[in-house]
Order: C-alpha cells, then sequence, then structure tokens
C-alpha cells in the first residue's frame, strides 16, 4: 500500500498534473465564492474540460474544483454575510459578526484551517478504511436514518439562540416548507397549489440565498446610508488579522469533533456537507465554555463549521470508492466522470486500476495543500473587494444573487424565491426568531418524512422498525443524551440569568435595542409596545397554523389508500406542533407582559422597506420582460442612488461593467443563458 | 397623390423585402444557432445523452445546437417552456415518454401532445428486476413462485413508472400481486443502495443503478423489463421471453412546437437519425444505460399518444391518477 501511495504522490506531483490541480482548485474557489454558484456548479463545469485528459489529471481537477468550492464557500459568508454554498450557511452569522468587527482576515484565516485540517482529516480516513467502513454505511435502513434526522434535529436547541420556542416555531416552518414536491409516499404532487415549479419542491439555494443575504441588504437600506461607510471595516490592530495564541487554543478542541462529525456524516450516503457544518457547530457549541459567543462572532463556531463542512468531502468518497454509490450531488457527478474514463467506482476498482485510486488518494492530499496556499494567496484581494463601500457593494450583490438564483434552473421563479424569502428572512429578524432553524428543518425535513413513510410502508405500521438493529438504539441513545443537556444548560442558563439580572427592566432594554430602527432618521414615528409586537407575531403564526390545518392541507394533499400510514400523518403532526408551540410562546408573552418596553416604528423607514419591495419586483418583472442586461444596468443604477451613493462617476461605470463582467462569466464561463430580451428570437 | 405614390412605392418595398426575407428562410434553416431545452439537470442521464445527439446533429443540420436546461416539475417545466416558443425550429427540446404520457395523469400540466410536432425517438429508457446477491430468488421462476404463493416483498422504485410493473403482471396472469409492495425512494441510486444494505427485497431500475454492482457481483438481476435485453447484460432474458406478455417501454424523443413547417421539422429529423445511426455515439449511449434505435416523429407521437392512454389506465388501477 505504501508504494502504491508513493507511486501515486510521484503521479501527482509531475508538473503536466500539478498544473490540473491547481486549475481545478482555483476554479473551485472563485466558484464557491460567488452566492449561489456552488461546488456542484463548479464540478459540472469542470467536467467538458476533462474528457480529454488522462484519468488522474481529471479526477484530479474536478476533486480540487470540489475542495475549493466548499472553502470559497465560507469566504462570501465571512465577507457578504451571503453563504457562497449552501455549506457555508452555519459559518453565515459568526464569520459575518467577525468580519464587521474589523477581524474579516483573522474569520477567513479560521475557516481555511478549520478547511484544511478537516478536509486532511477525512482524506486519511478515506485512505486507510474506505472499504470496511463502507459496508457499515450500508447498515442505514430508514428506521435507521429516522434515527438520524430525529438526532439531527436536535441541533435546533444551541442554534435557537435566546428563546428556545421561537427557535422550534422556525424549524416546523422549516419541517413544513419541505413538504412542497412530490409526496413521498405516492409521488403525487403535493401543497404545489398547480404550479409545476413547485412540483420539485423549493430549491434550497434560492431560498438559502434569499433568507440569509436579502435580510442585510435590507436592513442596510431600511436605515439610510448618511456617511457612506465601508462594507467591512478595515482591521484595528495586528491581532485582527491573524490566528492568536488564544485563538488556537479555541480552535483545537472544535476541529477535532468537527472533522470527527463531518466525516462520519460523509460515510453515510444522502446526507451531504451542508448537514455536516451544522452537526459539527453544534459540537463546538456543546464544548464551549463561550457559548454566548455563538452566533455573534465566535471563533469556535467557525472552526467546528468549516472542519465540519469540508471533512465530509473526503469521506464522501468512502461510499463511491467501496461500494460504487455517490455519498451526495457532488460525488453523483463524478461517477459521471469515472465512467467516461471507462472506470466503475467500486470495490473492483482497488483491483483495475490501484495506480489511479491511490493518484486520487495522493491527489487529494495534494489539494489540501494547494488550497492552503492559493486560499492564503486570494484572501487580501477578497478582502479588498469587500471592503468597498456598502453603496457600491451591495448593488451589485443583489444582482449577483439574482443571477446566482437563476442559474441553478435556469428559472426566473427561483429569483422570486429568493425574493420572497428575503422578506420572510427580514420579518423573522424584526420579531428575534432566528433563522438557522428554519433552515435546519428545511434540509432535515425530507431526510425526515422520507425515511419514516419508507419505514412504515415497509413494517407495515409497526413503529418498532425504528428500534429494530443495534445501531438504531444507539442513535436513539444519543439522541436522548443530546436533548437532556439542551434542556439541562437551558435550565441552568435561566437560572443563571434569574440570579444575576434586576427583576425588571434589564430584558426591556435589550429588546427595544433590536427592535427599535436607527435613530439617525428624522421625521415622524410611531410608539408601539413590543408586547404587542411579539404577541401580535405568535398568534399570527398560530392563526397560519390553523388555516394551514383546516384549509389549505386538506385540499392539497392527496390521501389515496394502500401507501402505508395516511399521506397527511406527517403534515398534521407538524402542524400540531406549530400551533402548540405558537400557543405557548403567546402563552408566555402574556406572562412576561410587564417586562416589555417600546419600540419606534419610523414612518421614513417604513416607506424605504416598501420601495425596496417594490424595487426587487420591478427588477424580477425587468427581467422577465426586458432581459438580464437593460434590467440590471437601471437596476444598479436606481439602488445606488437610492442607498445615497452620490458620486455618479464611480455609479455610472459601475452599472454598466458589473452586469456585463457577470454576463460573461455566466454565458462563456459557466454556459448559462442569462435572460435574454425576449423580443430578439 | 404623392402621398399616395410614397405609400405605393413603399408598400413595395415593404413586399419584395418581405419575399426577399421570406424566400431566403424558405430556402436556407437553418441559418442562426438552434436552441435545444433539456428537462433534466445538467449531468444526468437524459442531460448526457441528449447532449451527445446535439453535438453529432449539428453537422447534418449545418448550424450549432445549444443545450439548455429547464428542470424541475418532474421534468414538465422543459416540455412547458418548450410548447410556448414560436414553432421556427430555431427552439427545439427534449419530450421524453414521461412528461408526455404519465406527468399527465398525475399532476396539472399546461401541454398536450398536440402542442408539439414529434422530430424523433431517439432511444429507450431500459428497465431490469434485480435483487441482492445472496437473496433466495436465483432465477425470475423463483421470484414469480414466491410472489404467486402470497408472500410479501417489498419492491424499491423511484417513480410509479418502474413500480406499474406488477400491477401490469397481476392483470396479465390474472393473480392478485398486491403483496409485492412499492417504497418509493428519490433516486435509481437510493434504491440500489437499500437493495444492497438488504433493506428491500428487489428494485426495478435503470441500468445504471443496476449493472455495475452486477459485475461486481453485488447484485443479480433477473430480468429485463424492457421490450428488449440490456446491451451491457445481454445474458439475461427479457420478462416477454419468459412468458409474461408484459414490459414497460419508456423512450427518450425530441419535438418543436406545433405548427412549424414540415420541411424544417423533417431537417431536423433526419439530422437526429444522422446521429442516432453514429457507431460511436451509439456505445457512448449504451455506457450510458440506453439502448439506442430510431423511430420518426410521426410514429413517435403515436407511442406516446397510446403510451398516455395506457398509463392512465394503469395509474387508475394503482389510485395514482390524480383527482380533478
Amino acid at each position: 500500500m505504501w508504494d502504491l501511495l508513493f507511486n501515486g504522490f510521484a503521479e501527482v506531483l509531475a508538473p503536466g498534473n500539478l498544473i490540473y490541480l491547481l486549475g481545478g482548485v482555483t476554479v473551485g474557489i472563485i466558484l464557491g465564492a460567488i452566492p449561489g454558484l456552488t461546488a456542484t456548479m463548479g464540478i459540472a463545469m469542470v467536467i467538458p474540460l476533462t474528457l480529454t485528459l488522462p484519468p488522474i489529471p481529471s479526477l484530479m481537477m474536478l476533486m480540487g474544483a470540489y475542495k475549493g468550492g466548499i472553502f470559497g464557500g465560507s469566504i462570501a459568508a465571512i465577507l457578504l454575510c451571503a453563504p457562497g454554498t449552501s455549506a457555508a450557511a452555519a459559518t453565515v452569522a459568526d464569520g459575518h459578526a467577525l468580519a464587521k468587527a474589523g477581524k474579516a482576515i483573522k474569520a477567513l484565516k479560521i475557516s481555511l484551517t478549520a478547511s484544511v485540517i478537516g478536509d486532511t482529516f477525512s482524506d486519511i480516513v478515506l485512505i486507510f478504511l474506505a472499504v470496511n467502513l463502507a459496508r457499515v454505511a450500508l447498515q442505514f435502513g430508514p428506521g435507521e436514518f429516522t434515527a438520524v434526522a430525529i438526532m439531527a434535529l436536535t441541533i435546533v436547541g444551541p442554534a435557537s439562540g435566546k428563546s428556545l420556542l421561537k427557535g422550534l416555531i422556525t424549524a416546523v416552518g422549516g419541517l413544513m416548507l419541505a413538504l412542497i414536491g412530490l409526496d413521498p409516499g405516492t409521488s403525487l404532487p403535493r401543497l404545489t397549489f398547480d404550479l409545476n415549479e413547485l412540483v420539485d419542491g423549493i430549491a434550497l439555494v434560492p431560498m438559502l440565498i434569499g433568507l440569509l443575504t436579502i435580510p442585510e441588504i435590507m436592513a442596510q437600506y431600511e436605515q439610510r446610508v448618511k456617511t457612506v461607510k465601508a462594507h467591512i471595516p478595515p482591521p484595528t490592530c495586528k491581532d485582527d488579522t491573524r490566528i492568536t495564541r488564544r485563538d488556537w487554543k479555541l480552535m483545537v478542541r472544535p476541529m477535532v469533533s468537527g472533522s470527527l462529525m463531518g466525516t462520519a456524516i460523509g460515510i453515510v450516503p444522502g446526507l451531504g456537507p451542508t448537514l455536516g457544518a451544522f452537526m459539527g457547530y453544534d459540537a463546538a457549541w456543546r464544548q464551549s465554555k463561550h457559548r454566548e459567543e455563538f452566533g455573534r462572532g465566535s471563533v469556535e463556531g467557525i472552526a467546528g463549521a468549516e472542519s465540519g463542512n469540508n471533512s465530509v468531502s473526503g469521506a464522501n468518497l468512502v461510499p463511491l470508492l467501496g461500494l460504487g454509490i455517490p455519498g451526495d450531488v457532488e460525488a453523483a457527478i463524478l461517477v459521471g466522470a469515472f465512467l467516461i474514463h471507462d472506470l466503475t467506482p467500486g470495490p473492483l476498482i482497488f483491483q483495475e486500476a490501484p495506480n489511479v485510486v491511490y493518484g486520487l488518494y495522493a491527489g487529494l492530499l495534494m489539494a489540501n495543500v494547494l488550497l492552503y496556499c492559493i486560499a492564503r494567496g486570494l484572501l487580501p484581494t477578497f478582502t479588498k473587494a469587500a471592503g468597498l463601500r456598502v453603496t457600491i457593494i451591495f448593488p451589485v450583490m443583489l444582482v449577483l444573487c439574482a443571477v446566482g438564483s437563476y442559474a441553478f434552473n435556469q428559472s426566473l421563479f427561483d429569483v422570486g424565491v429568493t425574493f420572497s424569502f428575503g422578506l420572510l428572512g427580514y420579518a423573522l429578524n424584526k420579531l428575534n426568531f432566528p433563522r438557522a432553524t428554519f433552515l435546519i428543518g428545511f434540509i432535515l425535513g425530507p431526510l425526515l418524512e422520507d425515511n419514516f413513510r419508507r419505514a412504515m410502508v415497509i413494517s407495515q405500521g409497526e413503529l418498532h422498525i425504528l428500534f429494530d438493529s443495534p445501531l438504531a438504539i444507539g442513535l436513539w441513545i444519543f439522541t436522548l443524551i443530546s436533548v437532556s443537556t439542551i434542556l439541562y444548560s437551558k435550565w441552568r442558563q435561566r437560572q443563571r440569568v434569574e440570579a444575576l439580572a434586576p427583576p425588571q427592566g434589564q430584558e426591556a432594554i435589550t429588546e427595544e435595542e433590536e427592535c427599535s430602527v436607527s435613530e439617525e432618521n428624522k421625521g415622524g414615528y410611531l410608539r408601539v409596545s413590543n408586547f404587542v409586537l411579539q404577541l401580535g407575531g405568535a398568534l399570527v403564526i398560530f392563526g397560519f397554523f390553523l388555516f394551514c390545518y383546516l384549509v389549505v392541507f386538506p385540499a392539497q394533499v392527496e390521501t389515496p389508500g394502500g401507501f402505508g400510514v395516511s399521506a397527511l400523518l406527517f403534515p398534521n403532526s407538524l402542524l400540531f406542533l406549530g400551533c402548540l408551540f405558537s400557543g405557548l410562546l403567546a402563552l408566555d408573552h402574556i406572562r412576561r407582559r410587564k417586562d416589555y418596553g417600546y419600540s419606534k416604528m419610523n414612518y421614513n423607514a417604513a416607506l424605504r422597506v416598501c420601495t425596496y419591495v417594490a424595487g426587487m419586483i420591478l427588477y424580477l418583472l425587468g427581467l422577465e420582460y426586458l432581459g438580464f442586461m437593460i434590467s440590471s444596468v437601471v437596476g444598479i443604477l436606481c439602488f445606488c442612488i437610492l442607498l445615497g451613493e452620490r458620486k455618479m462617476a464611480v455609479v455610472g461605470p459601475l452599472a454598466v461593467l458589473a452586469p456585463m463582467a457577470i454576463y460573461a462569466l455566466f454565458e462563456f464561463g459557466l454556459k448559462v443563458q442569462l435572460p435574454a430580451m425576449p423580443w430578439v428570437d | 397623390m404623392r402621398l399616395l405614390k410614397l405609400g405605393t412605392i413603399l408598400a413595395g418595398v415593404a413586399a419584395l423585402s418581405l419575399v426577399l426575407l421570406g424566400g431566403t428562410a424558405m430556402a436556407k434553416y437553418p441559418d442562426k444557432p438552434v436552441t435545444f431545452i433539456v428537462n433534466y439537470g445538467a449531468g444526468g442521464t437524459t442531460d448526457l445523452t441528449s447532449r451527445l445527439l446535439c453535438s453529432v446533429a449539428e453537422k447534418p443540420l449545418g448550424e450549432s445546437i445549444t443545450v439548455v436546461n429547464k428542470a424541475g416539475g418532474g421534468g414538465t417545466v422543459g416540455p412547458t417552456y418548450l410548447a410556448t416558443r414560436k414553432p421556427n425550429g430555431y427552439t427545439i427540446g427534449v419530450t421524453s415518454f414521461s412528461p408526455m404520457a404519465v406527468a399527465p395523469h398525475m399532476m396539472k400540466v399546461s401541454y398536450t401532445l398536440k402542442d408539439f410536432a414529434f422530430i424523433a425517438g431517439v432511444c429507450r429508457y431500459l428497465y431490469g428486476v434485480a435483487v441482492a446477491a445472496d437473496s433466495p430468488y436465483k432465477t425470475w421462476a423463483d421470484l414469480m413462485k414466491a410472489i404467486e404463493s402470497g408472500k410479501r416483498l417489498t419492491m424499491a422504485t423511484p417513480s410509479p413508472v418502474q413500480a406499474i410493473l406488477f400491477p401490469r403482471l397481476a392483470k396479465f396472469t390474472g393473480k392478485d400481486m398486491s403483496n409485492v409492495v412499492w417504497v418509493r425512494y428519490k433516486s435509481g441510486k437510493q434504491t440500489t443502495v437499500a437493495l444492497l444494505g438488504g433493506h428491500v427485497d428487489l428494485i426495478v431500475g435503470n441500468p445504471m443503478d443496476i449493472a455495475p454492482q452486477v459485475k461486481t457481483g453485488q447484485l443479480r438481476m433477473l430480468a429485463s423489463a424492457s421490450p428488449v435485453r440490456w446491451p451491457l447484460l445481454p445474458d439475461v432474458p427479457t420478462i416477454k421471453e419468459m412468458g409474461y406478455n408484459v414490459s414497460i417501454d419508456s423512450w427518450l424523443g425530441f419535438a418543436a412546437p406545433a405548427g412549424i413547417e414540415e420541411s424544417r421539422r423533417t431537417k431536423l429529423q433526419s439530422a437526429f437519425k444522422v446521429a442516432v445511426e453514429d457507431k460511436k455515439i451509439q456505445k457512448k449511449m449504451i455506457d450510458l444505460g440506453m439502448a439506442p434505435m430510431f423511430m420518426s416523429g410521426p410514429e413517435y407521437g403515436q407511442f406516446c399518444a397510446e403510451g398516455f392512454k395506457v398509463m392512465g389506465a394503469d395509474l387508475k388501477t394503482v389510485g395514482l391518477k390524480k383527482k380533478k
């Protein structure tokens, strides 16, 4: 084995091959850093280039693009508050918080280090254990996957922040959103309202971009920017740009646990790097002594999430090489690349083409080294770009978000999805509901429901199938431990708060700060009780769940017999939980009604939000009826001016050049056609 | 008077230019790139096969073909878009069997078969029945015996198209086969994993999901459920050969929006005929799990129309037809 690995390194290090690895990694980082363009697209884009290459360089190029892409996602997450790929969703909150404190480079370096270490760890696991571990992965049947999904859902606890109830409500919301699409038992459309675009469900990437990025832009827009400031402030001292000894100490444990989590998730087919990131983040939170920092710029959080998602990438090849089964979408595209070169992924490949396998192993390890070097080289450029003024960077970002959502299915419907979820995210922010739990629910929903339904079909409705194997029982025990630690820590937290805080006032002030708009805004405002606002929010949500139960679901879910448990069982259970949690939240608000303060609703700000929404609708219509170029030029121009940018010498060229650059990248680089002017046929 | 003259001249010029333009258009089609809509995402079997064929059809057509993916809606978003394009021969696309004959029974779609002028059927999707290597069912006869004895068996497939096999067998033999229980998975690969892990008893799937594991000895294929044997596993007989006149037949076919000039349609048809009959392309299509075969546009339209009726009746018997 060692001599094979040695030969692999010799082959990879040949200058001719190294170039391809270098190219793959660079393409991956850049595509990953653009919101909406995922590692998947990076690989899909590289495949045609590899057709004429021998197997080893082409696989290296693909793996380089894959690894680069997953790391690249965190660049946008940190600098722009936009997850470049869905796997970076867990990094957004902490990464961007650090960047806003002038520590962008520190955050990027932490992310890079954690990524490379996680990746290397999982590659080593792959190299030594591939074939044996692949067998274990097969033990996961519908019952075990149901247990995995429930176990993973316990992340909602730590991700909820201050209010567990609010986190639970948004998690139920995410699970409900995932119901849209084909019914997993019957494959009849469900909750699609007869729209073909909804038959495959809401697409993850557009939803993600909308929910996490657009609210950020809207919040900036809402407060008129008087002094034009930089999007990311410059570092204030030397420690802001490097990983200090204290950071290192904080990072070690999250990186170890994140790598272990991510690798375990990668080995089981069908879970993927996004879950790896959230599980890594969760593990970091559980071990942390500084839990209050999570979500506000925690070094541990970034380290956990980034080692968690990157360590999925190597382990994903375990099922691919061990069994011939791709672990996720990216690996599925890699299967195509193997087949093109007349190689069948699976256990036989170790006998058929050991040199390719070991070349691939060596390539994986080399890719990590190169990823580190290239990314270190590119960091200053990225940071400089993000250091531009908000008035310039946000309009371009908005166009990029729209185009990124469009690119995946080439569908304007998805752009609408992005904008709509932007509004939802904005509303959730205003009412202090966490958004991360919504995403967790949405990602885990299909895993949970599909497998539960399958289990029920196989066992004819007997629940014992969920506890049949030792593996499943182990997973359930893990879940129990996880739930009890969360409840215990919440209880401790409450006790500590009650011991420390004065009986009244403290909480009221914080709530007021978060809800009120900036004092800079002059003009009329309305004094609204936070109690009314919060109770109103809870009641509206309660009403929504009830309305779904009484009107929407019975009409939109078909229930033919003979396909296991009723198709309404799972959706209705969610609605029940939704009603329960929102009802409890309303009661909780009433119980604590004396603690609330007031917030100022500014007329001007409200008006600006309305113009923003109108602007997004107009831009969407423009894409449909005027094509990409015209609407984007006009859109950037208007948005720059509305944001308060006065230097026309900057705005003019920007409005023309930015859409042209984006157009060139998509049309010629990615071969994705952007909406054209409809009258040119 | 003068105005009238000017008017006449203008009208004359307009008429002349129309004739000229029309004439050139008649004389030469195509004179610019043709856009080709694929109704599934990039990288899948349908996408790769279509791209292969387009790359060859460009030569006899004399213009390049740009492939655009319009995925979504279980393959119905592409045809929906295609049906609303101008029938000038510059936008064509995939109208495979599933969105033409299956999906309209299960969901609301805005098109009917009449909205398309079919160009060609280019290849068969292949289906087969497979069990794990350690399964007690060594042959198709073993499996049928177990089913007829009333043993409960779980069968995994990604869509009703494959699952319909056993209701059809039940109809043919006149025996009850409701003991074969359908477990739905999201993709063919997932069904393979479930079968390898022993979580289901059998799968009905495509060559890409079965053939590699058969070659490594992890799975055993009992029968081809298509009307023909698989080029990748030519030793396995079809269900028909074993005395059951039952099969699942699904094709990949292309179309233009209805109303296209017949001369343009035939030009496209012959271009794709050349592509399908290219030996190199056939080899690659076989590797992708397809059975290359040419069917003219009208034949393919007829095939879809008949399939539409049969599928409708079959889906109704299993309770999967949409209510409205």
